[in-house]
C-alpha cells in the first residue's frame, strides 16, 4: 500500500495508531472537539487544556511536526489579521491597554482574538491529525461502507483521478485559443472576456463526455446492489465502534447544554 | 429507507457522472482564475451548473462534496464552509426550477440570489468559528466597516457580500452560457436543462 | 526569410531536453511537412512560432522578430496554429461564431470578418452548417470547424498539428484544396503529419525530429532515400512507393499520377488505359 503520488493529499504514510484507527473514529473525534471547544466553557484556561490534549494524541502519532508547520500555515495569516483588527476595532472595546502614537490597543478585542484563535487550533489540530493520518481511500471505503451507497464512493473517489488531467487539460485550452489572438495576459477587463472563451471548452468537453462515462460505468454493474470489497481492508473494532457513539453522546450533551445555558 | 435507495431514486447514473465532473470543475476553476490573475474565485462554477442541470438537492450535494474533498486534500478550513457551498448548489437549484436562468440578466439576478443564500450561511460560520476574521482580502472590508462604527454581524454580512457578489454574478452567468451551448443530445438527457434553455 | 530558427533549444524540465540545437529557415510561400515520431518534439517546436513557449536558448524569428520578445496575442496576427484537438478551442454557440472567433480577436472589421468567415466555410463546406451547435457533430465534422477557425485568421503563415488524424478521405480532399488554395495565396503552411501519403502527394519539403534533433531537412524525395532514417524517424514510405518497389520499379513515385507513369513506362505503354 504504497501512498498514492500521483493525486495530491496531505495523508503521511506512517505507521501509527493513529493511522490505523478507522476513519469514523477520527471523524468522530473531530465532531468532539469542535463541539468541545466552541460549546463548552469559554475560559482560556479550558481551551488551554483541550489543545494539550490535542497536541498529546498528535505527538503520541508521531506526526506533531507535520501538524505544527500546516497549523503555522494556517494559522499566521488569521493571526496577523485577527490580533490588529480586533484590539484596535472590536466594537466590545472599552479597556485601554496599549496607547503608541494615538493608536490604541484594547484588552476586550486583544482577547477575543486570543480566545476566537485558540478555539480554531484546537479544531484545526484534530482536522490535520484526521487528513494526516487517513488515506482518502480509506475515508471513502469507510463512508460508503457506512451510507451502503456505490455512488458516494464514486462521488468522492474519481474527482481526485481526473483532476491531474483536467488541469493539463485547462491549460492546453489557454495555449490554443492564444494561438487564436486571445489576450490572456491584457488589462483586467480583457482578462474577465477571455474567462469564457477559457472555460467553455473545458466543461462543455467534460459534460458531452457524462453520457459515454455513465453507460461505461453501468456496463462494468455500477449501482448492482452489492458493494464491492473495496481494494484497501479497514480495522475496526468493538471499542472503536464504542468509542464512537460515546464521542456523539457526550458531543450532544455538550451541544444541549450549551443550548439550555 | 437507506441512503443508498434514496440515491437511486434521486440520483441516476448520468447525475452521478456529472456530479463527479463537476467536482472537478470547481477545483480547477480556482486554477483558472489564478492563471488570469483576476480577483474572483470561480469555485462554485461546477455547483452552479449541477444546480441548473440536475436540480437543488444535487447541486446541495456537489458543493458539499467539493469542500469536502478540498479539505482532504488541501486544508481543512474549506471544509468548515462546505454548507456554504451546499447552499449555492440548492439556491442555484432553486432558481433554475423557478424560471430565474431563462436569460443572462435573469441569471445575473440569480447570482445575486446565490449571493445572499451564500451570506446567510456563510456569516454564521465566519462570525462564530473565526470571529469574523479569516485571513482573506474580505477582511480589509470587515475592518473598514468595523472603523465606521458597525457592529461585527453588520461588518461581517457586508463583506461576504460585496466580497462575493461579482464572483456569484459571473459564475451564473457563465454557467448559463454553457447550459445554453450544450448540444441538444446532452441537453434532452438531462431534462432539467429546460429550465434554461426553453426548448 | 519569414521564419529564421537558429540553435533553438527548449526544455520543459531540467531533465528532458525537448529540443536540441535546432536551426531551419523557411521561406515565404513555402509549404513545409514536419515529421517524426510521437514525442520527437514536433508540438514543441510549432509552440515557439507564436510565443506560447519561449526558447531556453537560441532564438527564432518570425517575419524578423523575435518570439521570445513578442506577446502571443500580438503574434496570433503572423502565426495561426491549429492544435490537434478540436475540443479544445471550440467555444462558441455556433459554426458561425466559433469562426469568427479568431478574427475577431485579430481585430478585423466586420465587412472583412464576414468575407473571411464565409470563405473558410466554403472552402471546409461548413456553410450549411453555420447557425448549427458546433457540438452536436462527430469528431471529424469539429475538426473541419477548427481548421476553417484557423484558415479565417487570414495570417501570412498557418501551421497544422496532425490535421489529417481522425479526418475520412473526403475531408482529407478539402484539407488538401485548403493547402492549394493558401499555396496560390502565397501563404507560408507548416503541416505535422505521420501521414506519409499525404505528405508525399502534396508537400515538397520536409523537416524531420527525432529525440528533439533535426535529423533531416531537404526534399521530401531524398529523405524517402534515406532508409535508416526513415527507420530512426519511425516514418513508412508512401504506398506508391512501397508499390513501385513491390513491382521491382527503380523510379520511386511519389504520387498517384508518378506511380501510374512509371508502371506504364515499365509495361513499355505510354499511359495506362483508365490513367
Ligand atoms: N507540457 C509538457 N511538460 C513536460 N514535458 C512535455 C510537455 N509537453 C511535451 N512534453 C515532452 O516533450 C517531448 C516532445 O513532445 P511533443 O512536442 O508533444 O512531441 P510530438 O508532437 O512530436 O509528438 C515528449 O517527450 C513529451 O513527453
Ligand atoms: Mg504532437
Amino acid at each position: 500500500m504504497a501512498p498514492n503520488k500521483t493525486t495530491a493529499t496531505l495523508f503521511i504514510d506512517k505507521d501509527s495508531w493513529l493511522q490505523r484507527l478507522h476513519p469514523l473514529t477520527k471523524l468522530s473525534y473531530i465532531l468532539l472537539t469542535g463541539v468541545a471547544a466552541y460549546g463548552g466553557p469559554s475560559s482560556l484556561l479550558y481551551i488551554c487544556l483541550l489543545l494539550f490534549c490535542n497536541a498529546v494524541i498528535t505527538a503520541s502519532g508521531g506526526l506533531l511536526k507535520d501538524t505544527a508547520k500546516a497549523l503555522l500555515r494556517v494559522i499566521l495569516p488569521l493571526l496577523l489579521f485577527m490580533i490588529p483588527i480586533h484590539s484596535f476595532l472590536f466594537p466590545g472595546n472599552r479597556t485601554v491597554l496599549l496607547e503608541f502614537h494615538g493608536m490604541i490597543v484594547y484588552q476586550e478585542g486583544l482577547l477575543f482574538a486570543i480566545s476566537t484563535l485558540t478555539k480554531l487550533t484546537v479544531v484545526l489540530i484534530a482536522s490535520f491529525l484526521f487528513v494526516f493520518s487517513t488515506h482518502p481511500a480509506d475515508l471513502i471505503t469507510a463512508l460508503s461502507h457506512t451510507c451502503r451507497s456505490p455512488s458516494l464512493a464514486y462521488l468522492l473517489g474519481s474527482p481526485l483521478l481526473l483532476l491531474a488531467s483536467m488541469r493539463e487539460r485547462i491549460e492546453t485550452i489557454q495555449a490554443a485559443q492564444r494561438a487564436r489572438g486571445l489576450d490572456v495576459d491584457g488589462n483586467m477587463f480583457r482578462r474577465f472576456l477571455s474567462l469564457a472563451p477559457l472555460l467553455l471548452p473545458l466543461v462543455l468537453g467534460a459534460i458531452v463526455e457524462v453520457e459515454q462515462r455513465s453507460i461505461a460505468l453501468e456496463v462494468r454493474g455500477f449501482k448492482s446492489t452489492s458493494i464491492k470489497t473495496s481494494l484497501r481492508k479497514l480495522s475496526d473494532s468493538a471499542l472503536q465502534r464504542f468509542c464512537r457513539w460515546l464521542m456523539l453522546a457526550i458531543a450532544a450533551v455538550v451541544l444541549l447544554l450549551h443550548g439550555l445555558g | 429507507m437507506s441512503l443508498n435507495r434514496r440515491f437511486k431514486e434521486d440520483f441516476t447514473t448520468t447525475t452521478v457522472v456529472l456530479m463527479s465532473i463537476a467536482i472537478v470543475i470547481n477545483i480547477v476553476g480556482g486554477q483558472l482564475v489564478s492563471m488570469l490573475k483576476l480577483p474572483i474565485f470561480l469555485d462554485s462554477i461546477g455547483t452552479v451548473l449541477v444546480g441548473l442541470l440536475a436540480g437543488p438537492w444535487a447541486g446541495g450535494l456537489t458543493g458539499l462534496l467539493t469542500n469536502l474533498i478540498w479539505g482532504m486534500i488541501s486544508s481543512p478550513v474549506a471544509a468548515a464552509f462546505s454548507p456554504v457551498a451546499m447552499a449555492i448548489g440548492i439556491a442555484a437549484g432553486l432558481c433554475a426550477k423557478y424560471g430565474l436562468f431563462k436569460t443572462w440578466w435573469l441569471a445575473m439576478i440569480s447570482g445575486v440570489i446565490i449571493t445572499v443564500f451564500n451570506a446567510i450561511v456563510a456569516v454564521p460560520i465566519r462570525l462564530y468559528m473565526f470571529g469574523g476574521i479569516t485571513g482573506s482580502g474580505a477582511d480589509f472590508i470587515t475592518s473598514y466597516m468595523l472603523a465606521l462604527g458597525k457592529d461585527l454581524f453588520g461588518s461581517v454580512v457586508i463583506s461576504v457580500f460585496t466580497a462575493n457578489l461579482i464572483d456569484k454574478v459571473i459564475t451564473a452567468v457563465l454557467a448559463w452560457g454553457i447550459v445554453k451551448a450544450l448540444p441538444l443530445r446532452t441537453t434532452t438527457r438531462l431534462p432539467r436543462a429546460k429550465n434554461v434553455v426553453s426548448a | 526569410m519569414i521564419i529564421c530558427a537558429e540553435d533553438l533549444t527548449f526544455a520543459y524540465n531540467d531533465s528532458l531536453m525537448a529540443l536540441q540545437n535546432i536551426s531551419f529557415e523557411i521561406s515565404a510561400g513555402e509549404c513545409v511537412a514536419l515529421t517524426g515520431h510521437n514525442g520527437s518534439g514536433k508540438s514543441t517546436l510549432v509552440k515557439h512560432l507564436n510565443g506560447l513557449l519561449k526558447p531556453t536558448k537560441g532564438r527564432i524569428l518570425v517575419a524578423n522578430k523575435d518570439t521570445a520578445t513578442s506577446r502571443t496575442a500580438e503574434l496570433a496576427s503572423q502565426v495561426a496554429l491549429l492544435f490537434q484537438n478540436p475540443d479544445d478551442q471550440i467555444c462558441k454557440q455556433t459554426v458561425w461564431d466559433e469562426v469568427c472567433f479568431g478574427p475577431q480577436n485579430l481585430g478585423y472589421d466586420k465587412k472583412k470578418t464576414t468575407t473571411l468567415v464565409q470563405e473558410a466555410l466554403a472552402l471546409f463546406e461548413l456553410t450549411s452548417f453555420e447557425k448549427k451547435n458546433p457540438h452536436d457533430f462527430g469528431y471529424s465534422e469539429r475538426k473541419r470547424i477548427a481548421m476553417a477557425s484557423i484558415v479565417a485568421m487570414d495570417t501570412p503563415i498557418l501551421v497544422f498539428d496532425e490535421p489529417t488524424a481522425g479526418l475520412d478521405s473526403y475531408e482529407m480532399s478539402l484539407l488538401i484544396n485548403t493547402l492549394k488554395k493558401l499555396q496560390s495565396e502565397n501563404k507560408t503552411v507548416l503541416v505535422i503529419s505521420h501521414d506519409m501519403d499525404f505528405v508525399a502527394e502534396n508537400i515538397l519539403r520536409a523537416i524531420s525530429l527525432s529525440a528533439g534533433k533535426k535529423v533531416f531537412d531537404g526534399k521530401l524525395r531524398d529523405l524517402f532515400e534515406q532508409t535508416d532514417l526513415m527507420t530512426e524517424s519511425g516514418l513508412l514510405h508512401p504506398q506508391t512507393m512501397q508499390l513501385s518497389k513491390a513491382c521491382g520499379l527503380y523510379s520511386s513515385p511519389l504520387s498517384t499520377d508518378e506511380c501510374v507513369a512509371a508502371i506504364a513506362e515499365q509495361l513499355g505503354q505510354p499511359s495506362l488505359p483508365n490513367a
